[in-house]
């Protein structure tokens, strides 16, 4: 197993030099120009070349990139052109309120699919199965935005049980912080449990037709016991691949629900950083969402086994 | 089924009794805290370096000049009690006003004024003035001389009727004084250290800036006047919260977490305008929005085509439906709000198809495609390239319109490296200064539009001229050959519109586009109007 864990860890090491090579031409392909954008549109030409000078970007680009990638093997990622602040520093602030988000919501969404989505198999046809399929047909078709902009109208500008903009960071006062991210936990947990729901649906549907669960029914063994002990265990590794997958690219893109909630997350990190120009953080945010998307794959793939038998970290 | 059901109700139930009572903390009582909004974080702490309009707004309640400009655009006293100048117009000799201090408790002397400017045009500072005031400008200073702690003399090397409109310019931050104390032993900047009525606070990058009150702030007499008169801050804490999202601002708004949401988009305006509690404040804004023309290159070297462009264009319908009826249709780089908007200046130019079918026959143009770079900062941009577009076929001219990202735009912009480009240029008070934005030598600095010789010469006298009715003189030929040449086309100055709720007293918009927060209090709900 831990022989298995470092091959991986190791494989990542190209993959990760690949994404950051890759990540700091393309940003610098990018037309725009970080010191016209920090000055405005009346700066003076020798004010502009002066802070081209300052933050470096007046060398060749080879030799930028090598400065960098010898300070991010050194643990540094460099400093936001725009604020100044380090970037690994920026990076731990958003991503802990992005991954209070992400996490709770994916996993409260995977709960509702695994209940919603197994019950709509077992009565596949029925109107159970309509509604449950109705319903995340719905939440397909609904952008999270608007989503969430619905919610913020009814629970806090309508009956005013919830703040509607601010932030509170979990560190200083986790209770009142839950409070202002209940809104777009709740967003996101409805956005993304509607392709989770269809595919466990789907996977619930293939294995109630196996053979097993025949011959499990046949035993006299309640439903109860069918759904919960054979057919969830083989019904969820399609789902779990989804749900890292969902992991990985939320990590690193709620930007729409963190500008919706004036959340200072990740994404609204990201996107800030690529209006501005601000290479140093877009680079940043980009290798960390790399990081993260080795890491739960990683952890997706331990875990296969826990639910398929058939599958073996070997 | 039914257990499941009456759980899942009992569960929501319990949720919203639960919320009910764990209600967020209620907001901090009237009159301590007053909150507004940004559609953007500041771009940084110190005045008129690293900025943009958020930035001045912000720093403008922490730093003040030695001179302000008055709501009429007039140069008003600040931290100058008074001010002579030589007969050579070259030495400006300013009285400081005396028991100013600063917000680290020090006595404002002539040598805070002193090093504050010298920090401004060293040569390694970005500070947006200092090319205005160099050889190549207005006028260089060459010497910032302290006779005694309450004056200061600033010698120029030569006369500069502009020089005071210059130093109080928003976008140069007011030539705010600091402290030397902003600036680390490092050499770095740290934060604003001003003598304005809120000191700086904290501030959460992407979050909030918070401004708290200045309790040993001297104010002139008289009230609001633009960034000068009588300045009182009736609130114990300003928070400016960075909301990007219009929607979102606006549901903070009516939520009441929000008290003053400035800079409405045109399209929220009817989200918010009659809702219970809040009330709507504005002024028309000393701004432009227009199409900057790159004549150098063919097809728009021809003057022809460019005329034909222009009067294409149905610039009341297209300014009607943009800003949702907010803004003025004006045809000249002179806003209307300014007061040399004079009778030359008001005239608007009308859509003349006949005449513009007839000019692009005469140009020999034959319908290649035109580019028209936008964007959707602001959105209304977006939406006037479309109708320019449409409005343009109808005279045989074939736009395409390119939609790019604001830093894309701004680069292509700074190059000259386009055919057309929609592009907006925020409130300058100075007739001068709008020109400026258009007129100059395209080799030395791409961004100009209008490099003829005669432009270049009748700007220069428009800034050395200080007699009122000889600037209009010169303006108004200016404005003819404006018109002639068209180097670009003026479609339209916005009107500021900001959203208040009902406790907010003393709001006043004004043409600069800058939210001003002090003389604004939270009184009880039901009092004071908005004007």
């Amino acid at each position: 197993m831990i022989a298995y864990i470092l091959r991986r860890l190791l494989l990542a090491i190209p993959t990760l030099f690949i994404v950051a090579l890759m990540v700091f031409f393309l940003v610098r392909m990018i037309p725009g120009d970080p010191a016209q954008v920090m000055l405005g549109e009346g700066a003076d030409p020798a004010a502009i070349a002066a802070l081209h000078a300052e933050l470096g970007l007046d060398k060749p680009i080879y030799v930028q990139f090598v400065t960098w990638l010898g300070h991010v093997f050194s643990g540094d990622l460099g400093s936001s052109i725009t604020t100044g602040e380090p970037v690994s520093g920026l990076l731990i602030t958003r991503a802990e309120t992005t991954g209070i988000v992400v996490l709770i919501s994916v996993g409260l969404a995977t709960l509702i699919a695994i209940l919603a989505g197994t019950v709509a198999a077992w009565r596949r046809g029925g109107k159970l199965d309509l509604a449950v399929m109705s319903g995340a047909s719905l939440i397909l078709a609904v952008p999270s935005f608007w989503l969430g902009l619905l919610l913020l109208l009814v629970f806090g500008v309508w009956l005013h049980w919830l703040p509607v903009v601010g932030y509170i960071p979990f560190s200083e006062d986790p209770w009142r912080a839950m409070l202002f991210l209940i809104l777009p936990i709740a967003t996101l947990t409805i956005s993304e449990s509607g392709v989770l729901i269809r595919m466990m649906r789907s996977s619930a549907i293939d294995v109630l037709r196996l053979d097993y669960v025949t011959h499990a029914r046949a035993k006299g063994l309640s439903e109860r016991t069918v759904l919960s002990r054979h057919v969830f265990p083989n019904a969820f590794a399609p789902t779990l691949t989804l749900v890292g997958l969902t992991l990985g690219r939320l990590f690193g893109g709620i930007a729409v629900i963190e500008t919706v909630f004036t959340l200072p997350g990740l994404g609204r990190l990201m996107v800030t950083g690529v209006l501005s120009r601000d290479y140093p953080v877009v680079q940043g945010c980009l290798l960390f969402t790399a990081v993260i998307y080795v890491v739960v794959n990683l952890v997706v793939d331990l875990l296969y086994p826990l639910f398929d038998p058939r599958v073996t970290v070997e | 089924m039914r257990k499941a059901l009456a759980g899942l109700i009992l569960i929501a139930a319990g949720v919203g009794l639960g919320l009910a009572f764990v209600h967020p903390k209620p907001p901090p009582p009237p009159g301590s805290m007053l909150r507004a909004r940004l559609n953007a974080d500041i771009a940084s702490s110190d005045p008129g370096m690293k900025r943009d309009a958020n930035t001045d707004a912000v720093l403008l309640h922490v730093v003040e000049g030695l001179v302000a400009v008055r709501e009429d655009g007039s140069i008003g006293p600040m931290l100058a009690s008074g001010w002579t100048v030589s007969p050579d117009g070259r030495t400006y000799r300013f009285a400081l006003r005396h028991g100013v201090r600063f917000h680290n408790g020090a006595v404002l002397t002539s040598a805070d004024v002193k090093w504050s400017l010298d920090r401004y045009l060293a040569p390694g500072s970005s500070w947006r003035c200092k090319p205005d005031l160099s050889a190549k400008g207005i006028a260089a200073v060459t010497q910032v001389r302290t006779p005694d702690p309450d004056t200061v003399d600033i010698v120029l090397d030569r006369s500069a009727p502009l020089f005071l409109p210059t130093l109080a310019r928003l976008d140069c931050g007011s030539t705010g004084i600091s402290h030397r104390a902003s600036v680390g032993p490092d050499g770095k900047w740290r934060y604003p250290i001003g003598t304005g009525p809120f000191r700086w606070g904290e501030w959460r990058h992407n979050q909030y800036v918070d401004l708290v009150k200045f309790d040993r702030y001297q104010p002139l007499p008289g009230g609001t006047d633009g960034n000068a008169g009588g300045k009182h801050a009736l609130v114990d804490r300003i928070r400016f919260s960075v909301i990007p999202d219009g929607s979102a601002a606006s549901a903070a708004l009516l939520r009441g977490s929000l008290d003053v949401l400035d800079a409405l988009a045109p399209n929220e305006i009817g989200n918010i305008e009659g809702a219970p509690g809040i009330k709507l404040d504005s002024a028309r804004s000393s701004d432009f929005y227009g199409i900057l023309l790159q004549t150098g290159k063919p097809p728009l070297d021809d003057v022809r085509l460019r005329r034909a462009l222009a009067l294409s264009i149905d610039v009341a319908a297209l300014t009607r439906v943009v800003t949702h009826g907010t803004g003025v249709p004006d045809s000249s780089p002179i806003p209307a709000v300014n007061a040399f908007y004079g009778p030359a200046e008001q005239v608007l130019v009308k859509r003349d198809l006949a005449t513009a079918r007839a000019l692009v026959k005469a140009s020999g143009y034959r319908g290649e495609p035109i580019q028209l770079l936008t964007s959707h900062s602001p959105p209304e941009m977006y939406d006037a390239a479309i109708l320019v577009q449409a409005m343009a076929r109808d005279a045989g001219i074939n736009v395409q319109v390119v939609s790019l990202d604001w830093a894309t735009q701004l680069s292509q912009y700074s190059s000259g490296d386009y055919q057309a480009t929609m592009f907006g240029f925020s409130a300058r008070l100075d007739p001068s200064l709008m020109y400026n934005v258009l007129i100059g030598d395209r080799a030395v600095d791409p961004r100009k539009v209008w490099n003829s010789p005669e432009a270049i010469d009748l700007l220069h006298q428009s800034v050395v001229t200080g007699d009122r009715a000889q600037r209009q003189k010169i303006l108004d030929t200016l404005e003819q050959k404006f018109r002639a040449e068209v180097p670009a086309i003026i479609l339209y100055n916005t009107r500021r519109v900001t959203a208040l709720r009902a406790p907010v007293t003393g709001y006043h918009s004004w043409a600069a586009q800058t939210q001003r927060l002090w003389n604004v209090g939270l009184g009880p709900v039901g009092s004071g109007a908005a004007r």
